[in-house]
């Protein structure tokens, strides 16, 4: 399950508010046969972990990381973890193909990407393939207004799985999917129901761009009604002409080096004049290197690039991004 | 090191990437390799070019450097070397005293100018 192109490991991310089914998804992941050779790593807020006693394969493979939030106090260790199934590995005395990293509940999945990334030697053997955010239908959509926590891990999501349909009544799961797309626009949004969540589409999150939102020039879908969330904005733009890539790389390293803290997602499908697109995503200040995909997911074929932000006013970027595209046209 | 072109390759910076995808099944093709090299150094060519246009109003340039690296100037004739396009704008600004904001309208209202400009004049 190495990537074909790199041979690196991929690595998913699982995060989620505390209580919001992150076990229970592991657990559905873990009975699937694409992640049935995974290596879990399990971080818990608390110094004694319970976590990681709940999957049925506790074996060597699965690592506790407990006593703070990988994102922070465990920074260090999570790397340590890493590197040490690595060379685990090479001894072969593990034998895994995708790693599962179960981020504590408060913890922020944008540093734990950029600890990945930034540290030469992760960075060279795994490649994070997908977040996935777990969100309580019952609780998810109170969590979001009070926890900044739980509204960076939405945000920082390629799919969001909203666990315990079951317990919540269908207008009340209905404004929550409703608000998770305006919310995250690039996630795809994935109803689980009694712990069970539909793993094929899961194995696409990451890779695909949703094209629900591509035929419009541009969508602003501000976040409804609350103050915690008011200030979080999504927009989407779309490419009829392909926009000079090389101008797109000026100017979204401007733009994260004066407003990196505030763009909380970039994700993108871009025509370079390839059979497929290629696909740009960031988190904050980290971009991972672009990948050239085999294909476009749809038939439109059509270039997007969606912003998550906050504080932002939309109609600023999608200005800024026009004005230094007709540059580039015109030079 | 690359064994092709002996060339010290640094880690690319994401914005390096170039439009041609990778040759398939990691097959490494000489010819190939030369043109993606190529089409890299032109890249980086014209992102610099574009940032000396963008920059012109506060009097920055910017160079690249033999596919390493890129020298920033200024117009008192200071110069830094730096990476990649992400640790250019840290320099940009140190030079010019100024943070610099691609959302800035007067910086916006510029480019849209230039852009005028130079397709009425093509």
């Amino acid at each position: 399950m190495t990537s074909p192109r790199d041979g690196r490991i991929p690595l998913t991310i699982v995060t989620g508010f505390l209580g919001s089914g992150k076990t229970t998804l592991i657990r559905s992941l873990l009975a699937n046969p694409r992640f049935a050779n995974a290596a879990i790593i399990v971080n818990e807020f608390g110094a004694i972990g319970i976590d990681h006693h709940l999957f049925r394969k506790t074996d060597e493979r699965i690592t506790l990381l407990g006593g703070g939030c990988a994102c922070c106090a465990r920074r260090d260790d999570l790397v340590e973890a890493l590197l040490d199934l690595l060379r685990r590995l090479d001894r072969e005395e593990v034998s895994f193909d995708h790693v599962l990293l179960e981020t504590s509940g408060l913890a922020d999945p944008a540093p734990i990407r950029h600890t990945i990334v930034a540290d030469p030697v992760l960075s060279r053997r795994y490649r994070i393939a997908r977040t996935i955010a777990t969100l309580d239908a019952v609780a998810g959509a109170s969590n979001l207004e009070t926890y900044g926590e739980a509204t960076r891990q939405i945000t920082s999501a390629d799919a969001v799985v909203i666990t315990k349909r079951d317990l919540a009544d269908e207008s009340a799961v209905s404004a929550l999917t409703r608000r998770m797309s305006g919310f995250n626009p690039v996630a795809e949004i994935i109803l689980a129901e009694h712990g069970h969540v539909d793993i094929d589409r899961l194995w696409q999150a990451g890779i695909d761009l949703p094209s629900r939102h591509g035929h419009a020039d541009l969508i602003d879908a501000a976040s409804p009604d609350h103050d915690a969330t008011k200030a979080i904005h999504s927009l989407a733009l779309t490419f009829d002409e392909p926009p000079d890539w090389r101008m797109v790389g000026l100017w979204l390293t401007m733009l994260l080096h004066a407003h990196g803290e505030s763009v909380l997602r970039v994700k993108g499908l871009l025509d370079v004049g390839e059979e497929g697109p290629l696909l740009l995503e960031g988190v904050q200040h980290v971009v991972h290197q672009p990948r050239h995909l085999d294909r476009w997911p749809d038939a439109s074929r059509q270039g997007r690039l969606v912003f998550i932000m906050r504080d932002i006013d939309p109609t600023r970027i999608a200005d800024s991004f026009a004005a230094f595209q007709a540059v580039a046209q015109s030079s | 090191m690359c064994l092709l072109c002996s060339q010290l390759w640094i880690d690319d910076h994401w914005s390096d990437a170039v439009a041609e995808g990778p040759t398939p099944g990691d097959l490494v093709v000489l010819e190939t390799h030369v043109k993606r090299r190529g089409q890299r150094l032109l890249d980086r060519a014209a992102r610099a070019r574009f940032f000396s246009v963008v920059l012109r109003s506060r009097g920055l340039t910017l160079q690249d450097w033999e596919g390493s690296s890129y020298i920033l100037r200024d117009a008192k004739g200071r110069s830094a070397v730096v990476s990649n396009l992400a640790q250019v704008w840290a320099e940009a600004e140190a030079m010019t005293g100024a943070p610099l904001d691609p959302l800035d309208p007067l910086l916006l209202d510029n480019l849209r100018d230039l852009a005028r400009s130079s397709a009425s004049q093509g």
